[in-house]
C-alpha cells in the first residue's frame, strides 16, 4: 500500500522534471517554426499547427533570403546576416571538438594508467594537481592566453581553439579512466609483465581491449565541454575562419532588434551535434561512468 | 631490491613520456598564464604599446582594483550567486539522482530526458530563457497574464532582482545534469546488502537516507559542490547573453568584470591583477571545502 503511494510521488516527481526540462527546448522549437510577427503578438501561438521554415531557410541561405526581401521593398537592416556564418561554424566546432576528443582518447587514459600503476615519487601529488588545475576559473587565465596565442601568431586558428580546449577536458578525462583503472585488478598485467611484456606492450594488449566504457565517458565529455565552450572560443577567435557555434550564437543573441524567431532556428540548429552524439553514446554514458567514476 | 630497481629503471621511459603529454596538453598552457598574470599586475599597462612591458609599479593595479567603484559589488554579487545556485542545483541533482535511481518503468527514459539539457551549449540556452522573459513578447509574461499572476506585461530584465532570479534559473537548468550523473553513477554502486541490513533493522525511510545513502555519496558530494562553486565562481557565457551584466551591474559578478576590464576598458594591467584575485579566490574555496568536510578522501 504504502509503496504504491511512494510510487506515485516518484512518477508525480518524473513529470514534474519532464516539465522544467521540457518546456524550455519545446518552446524554442515553438518558435523557430512560426513567422515573427505571429509570435510578436499579444497571444503567441502555444502550438505549430502551421509550421514554416521560413527561418532555417534563412540561416541556410541567407544571401538569397536578403535578395528576395530587396526585391520586394522589404526592409533587411535588422535580419542578422551573421547567421549565415552558422553552417561554416559548425563545421569549426566539429572539427575542434572532434580533434579534442581524439587527443582527449589517445593520451588521457594513457597518462591516468601510468599514474595508477606505476607507483613513483610524487606521482600521486602530480596527478592531483594536474586534476585540480579544472578548478581554476577560466576567466583568471584567459587574458594570459589571448596574450600568449597572439605572440604565437595563433589567434583565430584551430590550433589555439584546439590547444586551450584540450586542456580544460584533460583532467577531467584523466580523473574518469584513473578511477576506471582502479576498479580494474591489476594481476593479470602483472602476470604480463612476468611473460616479458614490456609496459606499452602491456597497456595496448590488455589494458585497451577492456577500457572501452572509460573510453565512451571521456570521449562524451570533452566533445560536450569542447562544443559548448563559449568564453575562451570568443576571445580567441576573430573571424569566420575558427569562429565555433557558440561564438556566432552568441553574437546573434547580443543584437537586440533581431527576429527571435531566427535566433531560435539557430539554436536548434546548434544543438543537433550534440544531441546527435549524446544519443549515440547515451546507453554508454551512465554504464561508463558507474564502471568509471567509482570516486572512492 | 635488485628486482625493484630494475622494474623502475624499466618505467623511467613511460615516466618521462607521461610527463611530457601532461606538459604539453596541460601545465604550460596553466602554469605561464598564472605567472604571467602575477607578473603583469605589477607593471603598468600602455595600450598604445601593448608588446612593451611597463614600469614596475608594486601593488598599485591591485590598490587599483580593489577600490575601484565596482569591486566590492561585484564580489557580494558573486557570492550571492554562488549561495543561490550552488547549494540548489547540487540538491537538485542529488534529489534527481534518487529519483532516477528507482527501479520502476520509466525511469530509464527519464534518464536520457534529465541529461538533456547538459547537451545544449549554454549559449543557447541563455538565449532561450532570455526569450522566454522578454518583457515584450515573454511567453512567461503572456502566461502569467492568462493566469492573471500579474496585471501587465513586466520587463522583467530591466529589475535587478528579476534579472538575477532568470539567470539563476537558466543556470541550474543548464548545470544540474551533470552532477547528477555522478551522483547517479555512485549510486549505483552502493552495495545492496547494506541497505537490506537497514531495513532487517527497522530503520526508516529518513535515516536510511541520513546515515547510508548521504555517507555513501558524501565524496562525491564534496567534489559537486567544489565543481559547482567554481563553475558559478567562472561564470560568464550566461551573464553575457542573458543580461550583458546589467541592469545597473546588479548581475556583473567577478568574473565579469574581468572581461570587461581587459576587453571593455581596456586596462590589461588591473585586468591581470583581477584575474589573480580571482585565481586566489578559486583556490581559497577549494581550500576552505576540503576543510569544512574533513575525513573525506577526495580522489
Amino acid at each position: 500500500m504504502r509503496n504504491k503511494r511512494m510510487i506515485g510521488i516518484v512518477y508525480l516527481f518524473y513529470i514534474l522534471v519532464a516539465l522544467w526540462v521540457f518546456i524550455p527546448i519545446y518552446w524554442m522549437v515553438n518558435t523557430s517554426l512560426h513567422p515573427e510577427e505571429l509570435m510578436l503578438s499579444k497571444s503567441p501561438p502555444l502550438l505549430p499547427i502551421k509550421p514554416t521554415y521560413e527561418n532555417f531557410r534563412f540561416i541556410f541561405a541567407t544571401a538569397e533570403v536578403m535578395r528576395e526581401r530587396l526585391e520586394k521593398g522589404l526592409a533587411t537592416y535588422f535580419l542578422p546576416t551573421i547567421a549565415a556564418s552558422l553552417p561554416n561554424a559548425i563545421r569549426n566546432s566539429m572539427i575542434v571538438a572532434l580533434s579534442v576528443m581524439f587527443i582527449n582518447l589517445s593520451l588521457a587514459p594513457f597518462a591516468a594508467w601510468v599514474f595508477q600503476r606505476v607507483k613513483f615519487k610524487g606521482g600521486f601529488a602530480i596527478y592531483l594537481s594536474t586534476v585540480l588545475t579544472r578548478l581554476i576559473p577560466g576567466v583568471a587565465i584567459i587574458i594570459p592566453l589571448f596574450a600568449i596565442m597572439k605572440g604565437l601568431n595563433l589567434l583565430d586558428t584551430y590550433v589555439a581553439l584546439i590547444i586551450v580546449h584540450t586542456m580544460i577536458t584533460f583532467p577531467l578525462s584523466m580523473w574518469i579512466s584513473y578511477n576506471f583503472f582502479e576498479g580494474i585488478p591489476a594481476d593479470i598485467e602483472e602476470a604480463a609483465f612476468i611473460d616479458g611484456y614490456s609496459r606499452f606492450e602491456t597497456y595496448r594488449k590488455i589494458i585497451f581491449p577492456v577500457m572501452k566504457p572509460a573510453m565512451v565517458a571521456v570521449s562524451a565529455f570533452s566533445f560536450m565541454i569542447s562544443y559548448s565552450e563559449f568564453l575562451f572560443a570568443f576571445l580567441l577567435t576573430t573571424s569566420d575562419a575558427s569562429r565555433t557555434v557558440p561564438v556566432i550564437i552568441a553574437a546573434m543573441a547580443a543584437n537586440p532588434v533581431m527576429p527571435r524567431t531566427i535566433m531560435a532556428a539557430a539554436g536548434i540548429i546548434a544543438m543537433i551535434p550534440p544531441l546527435i552524439v549524446f544519443i549515440i553514446l547515451r546507453r554508454y554514458i551512465i554504464r561508463g561512468l558507474v564502471s568509471g567514476v567509482v570516486v572512492r | 631490491m635488485n628486482v625493484g630497481r630494475r622494474i623502475m629503471r624499466g618505467n623511467l621511459p613511460i615516466i618521462i613520456i607521461t610527463l611530457a603529454i601532461l606538459s604539453v596538453t596541460v601545465w604550460i598552457w596553466v602554469i605561464y598564464p598564472i605567472a604571467y598574470a602575477f607578473f603583469h599586475s605589477f607593471h603598468a599597462y600602455d595600450i598604445t604599446r601593448p608588446w612593451f612591458i611597463g614600469e614596475f609599479i608594486g601593488l598599485r593595479n591591485y590598490i587599483d582594483v580593489i577600490t575601484s567603484y565596482y569591486f566590492l559589488k561585484s564580489l557580494a554579487i558573486t557570492a550571492l550567486f554562488i549561495v543561490i545556485c550552488v547549494p540548489l542545483t547540487v540538491f537538485l541533482a542529488l534529489g534527481l539522482a534518487l529519483l532516477l535511481n528507482q527501479e520502476i518503468r520509466g525511469a530509464g527514459i527519464m534518464q536520457v530526458m534529465a541529461i538533456l539539457p547538459w547537451t545544449i551549449p549554454l549559449v543557447v540556452s541563455g538565449t532561450m530563457y532570455k526569450w522566454m522573459f522578454d518583457g515584450n513578447w515573454g511567453v512567461a509574461n503572456y502566461i502569467l497574464t492568462k493566469l492573471g499572476v500579474i496585471t501587465g506585461y513586466q520587463p522583467w530584465l530591466t529589475m535587478p532582482w528579476p534579472t538575477l532570479i532568470i539567470v539563476c534559473t537558466a543556470w541550474i537548468w543548464s548545470q544540474y545534469p551533470l552532477p547528477m550523473i555522478l551522483f547517479l553513477a555512485r549510486l549505483k554502486l552502493m552495495p545492496s546488502d547494506i541497505y537490506e541490513a537497514s531495513i532487517i533493522d527497522g530503520a526508516s525511510t529518513f535515516s536510511r537516507f541520513r546515515y547510508i545513502t548521504l555517507i555513501w555519496l558524501r565524496p562525491i558530494l564534496l567534489l559537486n559542490l567544489i565543481y559547482q562553486t567554481i563553475i558559478a565562481l567562472a561564470t560568464f557565457d550566461l551573464i553575457y547573453v542573458i543580461s550583458g551584466g546589467g541592469p545597473f551591474d546588479f548581475t556583473s559578478t567577478i568574473s565579469f568584470f574581468t572581461y570587461r576590464e581587459a576587453f571593455q576598458f581596456f586596462d590589461w594591467g588591473r585586468a591581470l591583477a583581477l584575474s589573480f584575485i580571482l585565481f586566489i579566490i578559486g583556490l581559497a574555496v577549494v581550500y576552505l571545502y576540503m576543510r569544512a568536510l574533513p575525513a573525506v578522501r577526495y580522489r
